[in-house]
Parts: structure tokens; C-alpha cells; sequence
């Protein structure tokens, strides 16, 4: 009559799972090791991925502000770089700058007395968007001053959107032996953008400006635009 | 090449921070559980078909099933549950289905045994792994006080090692949740089982009894 009880009763002793621990315990940790290791490939295999987007690659490009209707013949003005080829300088990433300088053709009116190049910068023809052309201060018969190193600024990832549509304008002041001091006279929204552009403006250099083929002092006010690729 | 693996995945959930650590116990312990069930399941709570199909025509003969449930192992919870019922077939019929009711309910307490361990982890790890993200990203965020400079990278980059945390409880969340499941509906299907053929061994026994009564009035 008691043998039911005893039976029943015995059931949770047959199967006890504490019996079992010492080889499901070891079985967990493996299964769960090897979800780990599945979770790592994952991982590698992402970042991989990742490692793959390509860098980003800024340049500059200089926008020539309207050239100044200044004092001069009339004549040489009409000569306007008004053909203006989408130039945009695709390039690796040579350390070597990019950008080039179209000189306007040396119509050469005459010799002007002085360098100040101070025109308003702002109302450019929207079309010149990407064109690099520079702000002559050419004296009469003689070169303006032109960047001969130009590096480029790094931009951060963040920053990237920001620096896309982040136009400013510098103005250099070139002394007689190349050497050039920058400002920001029209800064871009971004400080943190307009800290990377004034840190690598610093280190243009420049070839200066002639005036019979003696070096001057020159300004120089530059349209920079950034362009992200 | 594979512990090497590991341990980068080791590194990555370290971002996690130290509400990892509960989370990997819990996996480790969800996962000894499933395994332990599964074991369970596979071994000991399985009906061979000749049995099963001995028990459903009521054409057996009493010592040829006992013979056979003893051929099933002390530790099937089918061999049990009937053998409770025919060391108790000369009993009163409702003392056999008082005892099979009470084997039920031992062997329904067996079974449910360590499913409570699932059911916490369902819970539990996505909220311990949330836990995780939001103190990895109070860590994140801390980056902007620290000498007034905002670093945006670090703090993104904070924000997404600290979602780990996340992820991990969420996927032991859901390896818990489809075994809590399934072990559940192999638990209902088990007992479902042993009611209904133990309801026709008692039968049997009722009518072996009224046999024997007739047999006796006619004679």
C-alpha cells in the first residue's frame, strides 16, 4: 500500500539535476564560447566592412571673387575669364597640393602703382562655383603673387557635413619674400571648421607679387571652398 | 585562432561594462538549464510506439506491460507514472487514480523544474543589459564635462560600445525565451499524455473487475 508513496516520492531523487551539473555546466560554457567566437568573426568581418569607406578627401578651391572693376582701361576687362571651366581636381592622395592657379592671360594694362587688391569679396557669380582662378594683384606687366605650397586641411568625420557648405574668405598678406600671414575676413559658420582652415592656411606659401620683376609685398584675399569627397 | 577571436570579442564586450559580467553568468546558467531540459526530455520522458500503441487498443496482458515498462529504465517518467498505477491495480479504482494523480503532479513538478530560470532570464537580461547601455553612456557623456571640450567622436563612439550591453541581453533574452517555450508546450504534451493513457489503464482495470463479477454472477 506504501510502496505508491515511496515510488512517487522517488521521482525528484531519480532525477535530480544536481547530478548532472558537472557535465552540463562545462557544456554551457562551450556553447556559450562558441556563440562568443561566432560574435567575434561577426565583429572582425564589421569592421572590416568598416575599414573599407573610403577616407575622406578635402580640397581646397579657391573662388575668385568678381575681379575688380577698377580703375583700368576699360579694354582689359572685357577679356573676362568669363569661360569658366568646371575645373575640379580630382586627385589621390598626393602629399603634393592640388590646386591650381589659372593666371588670367597677362593682358597687361598699365602698371598700376600699387598692389592693394581690397575688393569686396562677396557678389561672385554664382556659376564660378569650383573654379580655381586667382585674385590677381598684378601690377602692370608683372605677376601677382600665386601659392606655391598649398596643403590641404584635414577634416574630421564629424565635420564633414559641415565643411561641405563652408565657404570663407582669407586674406593673405604677402611679404616680399614669400612669406604670408592669413586672416579669416569672412569665416565659415563652423569655429572648429575656421581653426583646421586657418591652421593650414599658415603654411601656404607663396610666391610674391612683381612689380618689374622686383618682389612686393602684395594682399591677396582668397575665396576658400571646401569640398569633400 | 578561435581564442584568439574569443578574446577580441572579450575586448568588444568589455565596452559593456561591468553589468556584462551578470549578463554572461545568466547565459551561462539559461544555457545549462536548456541543456539539462533537453537532456531530460530526450531521455527519460519518451514513449516507445509499441508501447503507446499496447495502451491504446486495451489489448494487453498485465504481466507483458510490466515487463515492458520495466525494459523502459527506473528513470522514464512514463515507466513510473504507470507502474505506480499497476502496483496499485488491485486496489479500489479510486484509490489507483488518486496515487496516478499524485505521480502526476511529482513528475509535473519535475519537469517544471529549473523553468523559472528561463523565465527570469526573459526578463531579466534585457533590463540588467539596458542597465549596461545607460551606465556606459553616463560614462560616455561624462567626456563633455571633463575640461569643457566636446568630443563628439567619444561620446558616439561611447554611446555605441555601451549599446553591447544591449544586444547581448537581448539576444539571451530571446535564446530563453523560444526554449522556455518550447520546454513548456513538451511539459503540457507530456502530462497531456500521461492523463489520457493512464485514464485508459484505469479503465482497463475497471473492466477487468466487472468481468470478474459477471464471470462470478454466472457461475
Amino acid at each position: 500500500m506504501w510502496s505508491s508513496r515511496v515510488a512517487s516520492g522517488g521521482v525528484l531523487q531519480l532525477d535530480n539535476p544536481w547530478h548532472r551539473l558537472p557535465w552540463v555546466l562545462p557544456c554551457a560554457l562551450l556553447i556559450w564560447a562558441t556563440m562568443l567566437w561566432l560574435a567575434g568573426i561577426y565583429l572582425k568581418h564589421l569592421q572590416q566592412n568598416l575599414t573599407e569607406v573610403k577616407p575622406i578627401e578635402a580640397q581646397l578651391i579657391e573662388l575668385p571673387p568678381p575681379p575688380a572693376p577698377e580703375v583700368q582701361p576699360p579694354a582689359p576687362e572685357t577679356p573676362e575669364p568669363e569661360p569658366i571651366k568646371r575645373r575640379i581636381i580630382v586627385k589621390p592622395k598626393i602629399p603634393k597640393p592640388v590646386i591650381e592657379h589659372k593666371l588670367p592671360p597677362p593682358e597687361t594694362p598699365p602698371p598700376q602703382p600699387r598692389l592693394q587688391t581690397e575688393t569686396p569679396p562677396v557678389q561672385q557669380p554664382p556659376k564660378s562655383a569650383s573654379v580655381v582662378e586667382p585674385r590677381s594683384t598684378i601690377g602692370g606687366g608683372n605677376v601677382g603673387a600665386h601659392a606655391i605650397f598649398q596643403p590641404k586641411p584635414e577634416i574630421p568625420d564629424e565635420l564633414r557635413q559641415e565643411a561641405m557648405k563652408a565657404i570663407a574668405i582669407a586674406r593673405f598678406h604677402v611679404a616680399p619674400d614669400g612669406s604670408a600671414t592669413v586672416e579669416l575676413i569672412k569665416p565659415t559658420n563652423n569655429p572648429r571648421i575656421n581653426q583646421l582652415l586657418l591652421n593650414t592656411l599658415k603654411q601656404w606659401r607663396f610666391f610674391p607679387a612683381l612689380i618689374d620683376g622686383k618682389p612686393v609685398a602684395s594682399t591677396q584675399d582668397l575665396r576658400i571652398h571646401l569640398e569633400i569627397k | 585562432m578561435m581564442l584568439h577571436d574569443i578574446h577580441e570579442a572579450l575586448t568588444a564586450l568589455k565596452f559593456g561594462g561591468i553589468m556584462i559580467y551578470p549578463l554572461m553568468a545568466l547565459a551561462v546558467l539559461a544555457l545549462a538549464v536548456v541543456l539539462d531540459k533537453a537532456f531530460v526530455y530526450w531521455r527519460y520522458v519518451r514513449l516507445p510506439a509499441d508501447l503507446l500503441g499496447l495502451v491504446e487498443t486495451y489489448n494487453f496482458a498485465w504481466p507483458d506491460l510490466a515487463r515492458r515498462l520495466t525494459a523502459l529504465g527506473p528513470r522514464n517518467y512514463f515507466g513510473r507514472f504507470f507502474q505506480v498505477i499497476l502496483a496499485n491495480r488491485a486496489q479500489p479504482s479510486w484509490w489507483v487514480e488518486s496515487r496516478a494523480g499524485d505521480e502526476a503532479q511529482q513528475i509535473e513538478k519535475s519537469l517544471a523544474r529549473g523553468l523559472w530560470v528561463l523565465e527570469t532570464t526573459v526578463t531579466g537580461a534585457p533590463l540588467l543589459g539596458l542597465l549596461g547601455t545607460i551606465i556606459g553612456m553616463m560614462n560616455a557623456f561624462r567626456l563633455i564635462g571633463s575640461n569643457g571640450l566636446v568630443d563628439p567622436g567619444g561620446v558616439t563612439g561611447g554611446v555605441a560600445q555601451a549599446l553591447i550591453a544591449t544586444a547581448i541581453g537581448i539576444l539571451i533574452a530571446v535564446i530563453a525565451l523560444f526554449a522556455f517555450n518550447f520546454f513548456s508546450r513538451l511539459q503540457a504534451q507530456a502530462l497531456d499524455e500521461m492523463e489520457r493513457l493512464g485514464t485508459r489503464l484505469i479503465d482497463r482495470i475497471r473492466l477487468d473487475r466487472q468481468e470478474k463479477e459477471v464471470r462470478r454472477e454466472v457461475a
